[in-house]
């Protein structure tokens, strides 16, 4: 297998093909009407191993393109996953036909652009694109060896994959919008199962970089390793309220449940319990809550938002007061906020809502075992699962299933399985008592710290 | 849209030019429609379409896959070829030539713009009417025509169309207590045919209904606490703490609980489990899954005893075959083994009986999304709806919480089934892969599983 030269022609054409297929639409607007166009298009690799052979290898080169319309105050909207010529049109033609059904609201307009200079990130890194395909399958096949003879306590390696992607945007308005932003990434994946029947556990492990020169596969062999091994022999303890530590991989997610309620888009439907606290402590004073695409580490790191405005670094929360929500250009005007370049598509068929791209919490100044060592009667939280169906992000409700490891006079104990952690976000937000300098960046470009939340009820037996 | 067979026969032919024992393309074309009404306007018309091509090749235990948008007999050539990089110049190049095309339309009605405009209006009335404590509702439809043709080297070439039309409804309420959810939806593999059996009112009461109650709701216990789960409320539990692990890529990497357990008892023997692509018109139904076998009905548990897996094509092809069980996200995704419509069969106890008698428990009238570690069958659900259950009587509302369990274990505490069933229909999503599936169940008791609530 060689190196696909589609690539290259990707990454010399992607950008310019796009930027005239977006204008080309906006340039058909009728008098009075406002057009939006936004096109993707995305290269990926995708490459499993199983028992040191190739499980699958997968190869995926697929545009995308989504219309937003705006006559009379009303808007329609229509999208496609092709951009030939026919199925442009007939996503253009679908767009505004739509327009002529949905309500009129007076706030429905297309975002002015702000003339804002945009400050190219170096977010594309050829090196992974540029990999010949041998070498990458080398990679998932290392990983899946490594895994396998790291312990021989793990009984399985269900997955040792390698994906690598460039994604490229553009898009255009009648309102003078015009931008394109383009970025790389790969990662190396693993999920590993250790022991056998009721003392089954499984850890997993991801290293997401730029670029092939970041990728840290001992990282990830010695952490979905430990992770599953280190449960082994774990108890379902009693129920008892208690401190809770969660890693900094649980502490993101945790972090990512709060994009919702800071929605500019949610404050203004009454969908969030933020409403009407700008300016009020909703958190401890230790938590500075920022959300920065502008910063490289994070790989969804983007010199535009969703409908093409500038990025900036934002403070949503600063010495736990909640200072600004994160806004797309309808939820700004409506709610008279400034618009601060926060929208986001939650896949190709949504519209753009405010939300975040590359949360972070500002570090403290205590090591994760700092933390563990002036903890009398804690939980450190290794994972957490059922977020879909356990975090409410209308009324704060939180109740999630948890797997760690238990706490006791400042030392781990007991490895801790099927066991519950509930409150409710607000509560927690009050009750963090400790934060980590530990900061480190995920795959779902936020990063996270080692967090520490008193009053947390865990149920067991 | 569907493909000459010459075309077909051609793409087939070189997508096995390295060598390789199993070629197949699968084309899809799909539009969809949707409407959003919150925030009391028609906030979104949107429609969407896609059509492609994935194309994947076997070579020994090695899937070479690659997908395109341009349906072009160059494209389609280019396609064939980057999938077949997995190949290594072995074996004999076979003359390859698929059967005619069988091909099963869809006769449903999608409807116009105005027919979904009024339908959700309706729904949105309903459920703004329900009480002054309702401040938000939002009601999403959307409805679909997937239509898609596989063919592969063994000679299959069928193709189908499947209609699927979906209506959801959120409401919010607000009290003393803040804010609370509600929420009820209904989805059909059908047209606009499934509201000639279905008032869309009464869904956007039901949803305001339970965002109502839950202000009153008191915090959930904890620990663990006997649960009766209503009849159709939660069959969603049994497709991810069971289902899931008895899918055959699980079994055969050895990396689900029920690996060489065929012929044991896993469950109570009052507990009968069925995986079946051919109901109705069920979230999960369809004539042929994803690789082109017909759906059937797979019995998985037979009164506590595993008796089968579901398979794909791949997996099956060391047993028996496929069990109809291959199913994809779109033309864009390898396919693998996915469940249709799971349920769990009734039994001979009534719902009366089984509440009058339980001393004290939760009482889940609607279970809510969750997920499983199928290495261990360890799982978490959220409620959408739950009382508690003391001496005998449903009685307080309580907030929502998680049950947390372990699949195989709750099945050997199933000790009562009731004679009442539904389905209700629901997305599954597996290794990035979302597709539709129905799931069904008797009103049932658990003899204990672990609530995650606030209080003791």
């Amino acid at each position: 297998m060689g190196k696909d030269l589609e690539n290259k022609n990707f990454l010399k054409t992607g950008k310019e093909q796009l930027l005239k297929t977006v204008s080309d639409i906006v340039s058909q607007a009728k008098e009075g009407e406002e057009i939006e166009a936004y096109a993707t298009q995305s290269y990926e690799t995708s490459i499993k191993a199983f028992k040191s052979t190739i499980e699958s290898f997968e190869q995926s080169n697929s545009h995308e393109i989504a219309i937003r319309v705006i006559n009379d105050h009303s808007l329609g909207f229509a999208w496609s996953g092709s951009l030939e010529p026919s199925e442009v049109a007939l996503a253009l033609k679908l767009a505004r036909e739509n327009s002529k059904y949905s309500s009129k609201d007076e706030f429905l307009r297309l975002p002015q652009d702000s003339h804002s200079t945009v400050i190219e990130l170096d977010t594309f890194d050829e090196s992974c694109l540029n990999l010949d395909s041998s070498k990458k399958i080398q990679l998932a096949i290392d990983l899946d060896r490594r895994l396998t003879d790291k312990d021989k306590r793990v009984r399985v390696v269900e997955r040792a994959s390698y994906l690598d992607f460039a994604h490229v945007v553009a898009i255009a308005s009648t309102t003078g919008i015009m931008r394109t932003a383009q970025r790389t990434g790969c990662l190396l994946a693993a999920y590993v199962i250790a022991g056998a029947d009721d003392d089954t556990h499984v850890g997993g492990s991801v290293s997401i970089s730029r670029g092939i020169p970041g990728l840290n596969m001992l990282k990830v062999v010695n952490e979905s390793v430990e992770r599953a091994t280190r449960l082994l022999g774990a108890i379902k303890p009693p129920s008892e309220e208690l401190t809770i530590i969660f890693e900094p991989r649980v502490a993101t997610i945790f972090m990512n449940s709060l994009s919702a309620p800071l929605s500019g888009n949610s404050v203004y439907k009454h969908r969030s319990f933020f409403e009407n606290r700008i300016n009020e402590l909703i958190a401890v004073k230790e938590l500075t809550l920022l959300d920065n695409p502008l910063d490289i580490s994070s790989i969804t790191a983007s010199e535009i938002d969703a409908e093409g405005l500038v990025c900036r670094s934002n403070t949503l929360i600063e010495g736990g007061k909640l200072i600004q929500f994160l806004h797309s250009s309808e939820s700004a005007l409506r709610l008279g906020a400034k618009a601060n370049g926060c929208s986001v598509r939650h896949g190709l068929a949504s519209l753009p809502v405010g939300g975040s791209r590359s949360f972070s919490i500002k570090q403290g100044s205590l090591t994760k075992n700092d933390l563990i060592r002036s903890t009398a009667k804690g939980l450190l939280v290794q994972t957490i699962s059922g977020l879909n169906s356990g975090v409410n992000t209308i009324s704060g409700d939180f109740s999630v299933g948890a797997e760690g490891i238990l706490i006791e006079n400042g030392e781990m104990t007991n490895p801790v399985k099927e066991v519950t952690i509930a409150g409710t976000i607000q509560k927690m937000l009050h009750n963090i008592s400790g934060i980590g300098n530990d900061l480190e960046w995920f795959s779902s470009g936020t990063s996270g710290v080692s967090l520490r939340i008193e009053g947390m009820k865990m149920s067991g037996k | 849209m569907f493909l000459e067979q010459s075309l077909i026969d051609t793409v087939l032919n070189e997508a096995l030019k390295n060598g390789g024992q199993f070629a197949e393309i699968f084309v899809e074309s799909k539009n969809q429609s949707g409407v959003r009404f919150d925030n009391g306007k028609i906030e979104e018309l949107s429609n969407g379409g896609s059509k492609g091509a994935g194309i994947r090749v076997i070579f020994h235990s090695s899937t070479g896959f690659a997908h395109t948008a341009d349906l072009s007999e160059e494209s389609l050539i280019k396609t064939a070829r980057a999938a077949s990089q997995i190949a290594k110049n072995e074996g004999v190049i076979r003359d390859i030539s698929v059967w005619k095309n069988n091909h099963v339309p869809s006769f449903a009605e999608l409807g116009s713009k105005n027919d979904h405009i009024r339908i959700i209006e309706k729904t949105n009335d309903s459920a703004r009417e329900y009480g002054s404590e309702i401040v938000q509702v939002s009601v999403d439809f959307g409805n679909s025509m997937r239509s898609f043709q596989v063919a592969n080297s063994d000679g299959v070439n069928i193709g189908e169309q499947q209609a699927r039309t979906r209506l959801s409804v959120t409401s919010v309420a607000k009290g003393d207590t803040g804010l609370q959810t509600g929420y009820e939806s209904v989805a059909e593999t059908t047209g606009l045919d499934l509201f000639n059996r279905m008032d869309p009112s009464d869904i956007g009461r039901e949803s305001s209904r339970r965002a109502s109650i839950k202000l009153q709701a008191q915090p959930c216990p904890s620990g663990e606490i006997t649960v009766v789960l209503a009849g159709g409320s939660g069959g969603i539990l049994f497709h991810e703490a069971c289902g899931h692990g008895l899918e055959a890529d699980h079994i055969v990497k050895d990396a689900s609980v029920y690996t060489n357990k065929v012929g044991h008892r896993v469950a109570s023997s009052i507990v009968t489990l069925v995986d079946n692509g051919t109901v109705g018109h069920e979230w999960g139904t369809s004539t042929f899954d994803d690789e082109g076998h017909p759906t059937r009905e797979n019995v998985l548990i037979k009164d506590g005893e595993l008796v089968g897996y579901m398979y794909d094509f791949q997996r099956g092809s060391h047993s028996n075959g496929s069990s109809g069980n291959g199913r994809r996200q779109s033309y864009k995704h390898l396919p693998m083994v996915r469940m249709t419509n799971t349920y769990l069969m009734p039994g001979d106890a009534t719902k009366d009986e089984i509440i009058s008698d339980t001393k004290y428990g939760i009482y889940v009238a609607k279970l809510g999304g969750g997920s499983v570690n199928t290495a261990t069958g360890d799982f978490v659900f959220g409620t959408i709806e739950a009382y508690l259950i003391e001496n005998g009587k449903i009685t307080t509302p309580i907030r929502d919480a998680n049950l947390i369990g372990n699949g195989p274990d709750i099945l050997k505490k199933i000790d009562a089934i009731a004679d009442d069933f539904s389905m209700m229909p629901g997305t599954c999503g597996k290794d990035g892969q979302l597709v539709p599936v129905g799931c069904g169940q008797p009103t049932l008791r658990i003899t204990s599983v672990t609530v995650g609530g606030t209080v003791k």
